[in-house]
């Protein structure tokens, strides 16, 4: 607990070096919805691929963006710069909606994941690439076996790219809380990974 | 001399910095027992890259934004005329006034032509 108070001090949540890169798209899309679009090409394909990889099926994946981008395009005039940055706003509706969606159908996935997204070994011999595929079936299974939280935050971090602060943002914790639930989770995630091995 | 005082970061700041250069494609300064913790990380981005989403998806989440953008701009219109009007109650008044008395002489036109059409029927009936 202390530790978590110590790396707390003197910073704010979901804040980034710099200040957020997307201020001046989201002031525009402000004064005039039409500059929505930028945001919304910037990141589709992350929101979906949080979304995808947390429910586990693309159509319920499709479903969940959707829902997601047009709570965001209703909310928009009330983002205000407090320290949040816009990519940690959206990342939260989508966290809310994912965690309702999982609600609502009163289900946790913990299937494999389909692999039509498996990305290709160019030039690779068949055997060792499907002992590639195996592998990395493997890893998205042990991600998908762990703890909501622990989950949560090695897609935000690995599969995002937010920073702890953003993650901070999204999930309502501490900066510090975060990272040691970082630090847990990867411990988790290579105690799985080694007895897979 | 006195040495500056350092605080001793924690595990869990240490792996933070390490797995920043690791997102940053840089080679993560990092002691043995962390290795393996930023291993699973590698591994992680190995196995889950990014999602294209599908063209079908992106063409309707597109035509929904743009719909609502439309929607939105008539609210806004309206809100723009409704207040616009408020700051003039006269104007307001007549407008209602005017509204309200079109409304009625086409209310009336319809009876009269109900009427007038349900008398030549029922007459065509007694012949």
């Amino acid at each position: 607990m202390n530790e978590e108070r110590d790396l707390d001090r003197g910073r704010s949540a979901g804040s980034v070096p710099g200040g957020d890169p997307d201020l001046p798209a989201v002031r525009a899309a402000q004064a005039d919805p039409a500059a929505f679009a930028s945001l919304y090409r910037r990141y589709l394909d992350r929101v979906y691929g949080y979304a995808f990889y947390q429910l586990g099926d693309h159509h319920d994946a499709e479903d969940v963006t959707e829902r997601i981008f047009l709570a965001a395009l209703r909310a928009l005039p009330d983002f205000e710069d407090q320290g949040a940055t816009f990519r940690a706003w959206l990342f939260r509706i989508a966290h809310n909606t994912i965690a309702n969606a999982h609600r609502s159908r009163a289900r946790r996935r913990t299937e494999p994941l389909p692999d039509d997204f498996e990305r290709a070994a160019p030039n690779a011999d068949p055997a060792g690439h499907v002992a590639m595929a195996d592998e990395l079936r493997e890893i998205r299974r042990a991600v998908a076996q762990m703890p909501d939280d622990r989950r949560q935050v090695i897609l935000l971090r690995f599969v995002d790219d937010l920073t702890t602060a953003e993650i901070a943002a999204v999930l309502d914790r501490s900066p510090g809380a975060v990272r040691v639930l970082l630090h847990r989770s990867l411990k988790d995630l290579a105690a799985r990974l080694s007895a897979h091995d | 001399m006195e040495l500056p005082f350092v605080t001793p970061r924690s595990q869990a700041e240490r792996l933070e910095h390490a797995v920043a250069q690791l997102m940053a494609g840089d080679q993560p300064v990092a002691d043995r027992a962390m290795a393996p913790l930023l291993e699973a990380a590698e591994l992680v981005r190995a196995a889950m890259p990014p999602i294209p989403v599908g063209d079908a998806l992106d063409a309707r989440l597109l035509a929904q934004i743009t719909q609502r953008r439309r929607a939105n701009a008539a609210v806004d219109a309206l809100e723009a005329f409704a207040r616009r009007e408020l700051q003039h109650p006269g104007r307001l008044i007549a407008a209602g006034a005017v509204s309200s008395a079109a409304v009625g002489a086409v209310t009336a036109v319809a009876v009269w032509r109900m009427r007038r059409h349900g008398g030549l029927s029922l007459r065509a009936g007694q012949r």
